[in-house]
């Protein structure tokens, strides 16, 4: 295969820029701040590189370490990577930037790119890096992957995006592995840190990227000092923020942001930022051997037309949100804006009882499966309300996010499922998170839902593969997944981030969590 | 009266001791049970630590491979018998399958704040709660005992969640004097600790209150008000001595509830103490803390229990005198045989 430029590759791709949830980038060197304090709900517990993901850790996770590249408004940059190239299908070569030190002063080469890698693969923890073969130094500054299969569309970013790097001799100076005492290459050093309270972070004023031209967001460095301070209660970050205790907060209970808006009750030198999210909230019907839904089209069709969306924008996000028309939501940048004029499951009562009527539908109780947050909570009782004003009747059963990840692939546990998905990238990887067959094959038998349909899964393999991946297929399983109906997406929910009118410009990260090095500050 | 000699006294002392060892060798058993339960509940909740770690987009065969590496596709037997083997033989409670970290150096870290905020509020239970019950008590259906039982009441009926929320929005919010959470200075555990000691004064109180009232009513309390003592000695010198039993009890079960209310408290207010470090570790199914946090917490409140079985013997003349006879009637059954 000819070499080509994965970065032209990713030009041809992206066309588009994230709508709403896109990430503020600022200019390097505006609105700086002394000092943020930023509420975080949870501990980070163990900040080193290659450790077991948590909330915690996710919040301060890029202000600490920097990655091969980065992610921002649907664009892919370099941050360590200057350049990189496919050699062949399973082949690719990266580039480094020759005057990379860490916070601690160490040059960094291609050897702590091996380093790294390696380090990360051995722990399990990262399932996206189960794709590499072997990570090679061809030099000081060029590094060869080898992957053990051809890759799909985005999965050579989302590896480059999945491993923290630092230094191989920084990592071995520390005592705890970095737990403690992270080192990355990012202008941050952690100044102190009482686990479970508080975790400072210094900028060293020493950072490695002296062109400002190339400093993307994740890598800004607009406060001094980042404070993150761990508050486990939700409606003490109401109290915080009311206190000037906390800048930012993206913890704030949703029934308490409403009185941080203009002309609320806490408004006053605060402000609220409701940025859409890249989540969508989406039905999966239970399409096991021994589900109602497995045969009855009509079931499914009955439900699906029972749903006003609107209503669930309304009721679950103030009207913030917005109703989606795929399994996906408009964020990406290969969604098709054509399909937010076609029909898509449109609220309509008559149709759905037409549907119903049809059905084999025997007025049994239908089980609703979700994870018990505060949105998929409201959602839930909506869609209950929803699905029995056309005679289905449905029985809620919440759980905490871990037993739902579990009991979704039982396929005795529930009838139909509300869950979020989401990708940092492209709307085809989500869809890939339910309907590649590849992935839970041998746990479920077919899709996430269990669908056992050799038609979709050649849709699903068409618009993964970098050779086939485009519109025409992108629009192949979407028509495909309206057309059967196996389950669809709603509603795309919001983060909702209230703060100090010190900030004057929110930035998050792909994960949708706040960067505070990258915020633009008033003062 | 004949004040007990030195042999006497010695004799006393050491059976103490061989009691106080027996009370310690029980709590084998009693933390091995403890160990057997927590271990099968947490076997059997469900929730996957090995889909926390790999996160939401993580395949089936992703989390199966990295529940193999980390032995949590190991049966039950397996997996408990090699747990045992670590606590009991090794002294090991294993380290956290997120940080970095062994449980016991986590719980060494985090004990300090939860002891503090229990220390605290035992000490506040004590110092309230019992001159509450006294009051109550002394002045039997009068106006203080009422103002005294409204207080206990509102004690043993207020969540301590929704007053722990009170006192912030009062305190720290609408006043400024304290500060809502975290941990810092002094000052940074008064709230935590009001709210947590709230329910304990309450059954301090009430608890004291029922114990006067019994003893008050003795004979041997008329005698001494016949004999014309004034009220304070009666009350401090025969009546409240002879009552304390119940109320050392109360205090004993209170260090336990103390300990346990952290769990909600320190969550509450942002306190890294062994409560949030439990109750973090559940959200995230990190075994590991869950099965140390609560042994932990087991074998401190079976220690304080075994303490209190050592006041009772100081505080009770009964219970001291029930030894001082174990010590002759062994002696006798010594000399009897030679």
């Amino acid at each position: 295969m000819k070499k080509k430029l994965v970065a032209l590759m990713m030009v041809g791709c992206m066309v588009g820029t994230l709508a709403g949830g896109s990430m503020s980038v600022c200019a390097a060197g505006s609105g700086k701040t002394d000092t943020v304090t930023v509420g975080i709900l949870s501990d980070p517990e163990n900040m080193g590189p290659w450790s077991g993901m948590s909330q915690g850790r996710i919040a301060m996770l890029f202000s600490v370490y920097e990655y091969m590249i980065t992610r921002e408004d649907g664009q892919v940059y370099g941050v360590l990577a200057k350049n990189w190239e496919q050699v062949d299908a399973q082949t690719y070569k990266v580039e480094l930037y020759d005057y990379i030190h860490d916070a601690a002063g160490n040059p960094l080469t291609a050897s702590d790119i091996v380093f790294s890698f390696e380090s990360a693969i051995a722990t399990k923890n990262y399932g996206k890096l189960s794709v590499v073969e072997s990570v090679t130094a061809i030099d000081d500054y060029n590094v060869e992957f080898k992957f053990n299969k051809a890759l799909e569309i985005g999965e050579f970013e989302n590896v480059m995006l999945e491993c923290a790097i630092v230094t191989q001799a920084a990592y071995e100076a520390s005592k705890d592995q970095m737990a403690t005492t992270p080192v990355g290459t990012s202008a941050y050093l952690v100044e102190s840190y009482v686990p479970g309270s508080e975790l400072i972070l210094k900028d060293t004023g020493n950072y490695w990227q002296t062109d400002e031209s190339l400093v993307h967001g994740t890598s800004l460095h607009n406060a001094e000092e980042i404070k993150f301070s761990v508050i486990t209660e939700a409606s003490q970050h109401t109290v915080a923020l009311q206190t000037n205790a906390v800048d930012i907060s993206n913890g704030v209970p949703d029934t308490d942001v409403a009185k941080f808006n203009e002309g609320g009750e806490y408004s006053e030198g605060n402000a609220v930022s409701i940025i859409l999210d890249n989540l969508s909230f989406d039905i999966e019907y239970n399409m096991s051997d021994n589900s109602v839904f497995k045969d009855d089209k009509n079931l499914r069709l009955a439900m699906a037309y029972a749903i006003d969306k609107e209503g669930l924008n309304i009721g679950a996000f103030n009207g913030n949100g917005a109703a989606i028309k795929d399994f996906g939501n408009s964020s990406y940048p290969d969604y098709n804006p054509e399909w937010d004029n076609e029909e898509y499951f449109d609220y309509n009562v008559d149709t759905a009882k037409e549907y119903l009527a049809q059905s084999g539908y025997d007025g049994s109780a239908l089980t609703l499966m979700y994870t018990n947050t505060g949105a998929q909570e409201l959602l839930a009782q909506m869609l209950q309300a929803y699905w029995g004003q056309i005679g289905v009747n449905v029985e809620l059963l919440g759980y905490d996010q871990m037993m739902a990840q579990q009991e979704q692939y039982n396929p005795e546990a529930f009838d139909v499922l509300l869950k979020t998905t989401g990708s940092t990238d492209y709307i085809v990887n989500q869809w890939k998170l339910c309907w590649d067959a590849r992935d839970y094959q041998e746990v479920t038998g077919g899709t996430a839902n269990f669908v056992q349909d050799d038609e979709l899964q050649k849709l699903m393999e068409a618009c993964l593969n970098v050779e086939t991946y485009g519109p025409e297929t992108i629009d192949a399983v979407h028509d495909y997944l309206v057309e059967t109906c196996y389950g669809y997406g709603v509603v795309q929910g919001t983060i909702n981030i209230v703060h100090s009118e010190k900030i004057s410009d929110v930035a998050l990260d792909s994960r949708k969590q706040i960067l505070p090095g990258a915020c633009v500050y008033a003062e | 009266m004949r004040l007990p000699s030195f042999r006497e006294r010695k004799g006393v002392f050491i059976l103490m001791w061989k009691y106080i060892i027996k009370r310690l060798l029980w709590m084998i058993p009693v933390l091995l049970g403890i160990s057997i339960v927590i271990f099968t509940i947490m076997y059997f909740c469900p929730g996957d630590p090995a889909a926390s770690i790999l996160g939401n987009s993580a395949t089936p065969a992703a989390i199966a491979e990295k529940r193999a590496e980390m032995g949590l596709d190991q049966p039950y037997m397996v997996r408990l018998l090699s747990y045992l083997n670590q606590v009991f033989l090794h002294f090991d409670l294993g380290d956290s399958y997120f940080q970095n970290q062994s449980v016991m150096s986590g719980i060494l870290y985090r004990l300090p704040y939860t002891a503090t905020i229990a220390f605290i509020c035992i000490l506040l239970q004590i110092v309230i709660g019992t001159p509450l019950g006294i009051t109550a008590a002394v002045h039997q259906n009068g106006l203080a005992d009422r103002i005294c039982m409204v207080i206990a009441l509102a004690g043993v009926s207020i969540p301590g969640f929704w007053l722990a929320m009170m006192l912030v929005l009062f305190f720290a919010v609408k006043l400024g004097w304290l500060p809502p959470y975290g941990v810092g200075g002094l000052q940074y555990f008064i709230l935590p600790c009001v709210a947590n000691a709230f329910a304990g004064i309450a059954s301090q109180a009430r608890q004291t209150r029922s114990s006067m009232l019994e003893v008050i009513r003795s004979d041997y309390i008329v005698t001494a008000r016949a004999k014309g003592l004034s009220e304070r000695e009666i009350l401090y010198k025969h009546a409240l001595p002879n009552a304390l039993i119940p109320i050392i009890t109360v205090v004993g079960n209170g260090m336990g509830m103390m300990l346990g209310g952290t769990v909600v408290i320190e969550s509450v207010f942002s306190i890294p103490g062994i409560g949030m470090y439990t109750t973090s570790a559940i959200n995230n199914r990190d075994y590991p803390i869950v099965m140390g946090g609560v042994l932990f917490l087991g074998a401190l409140f079976s220690l304080i229990m075994l303490l209190v079985d050592v006041i009772y013997a100081y505080v009770d003349p009964r219970i001291k005198a029930q030894y001082e006879g174990q010590q002759k009637s062994w002696r006798r059954r010594k000399k009897a045989n030679g």
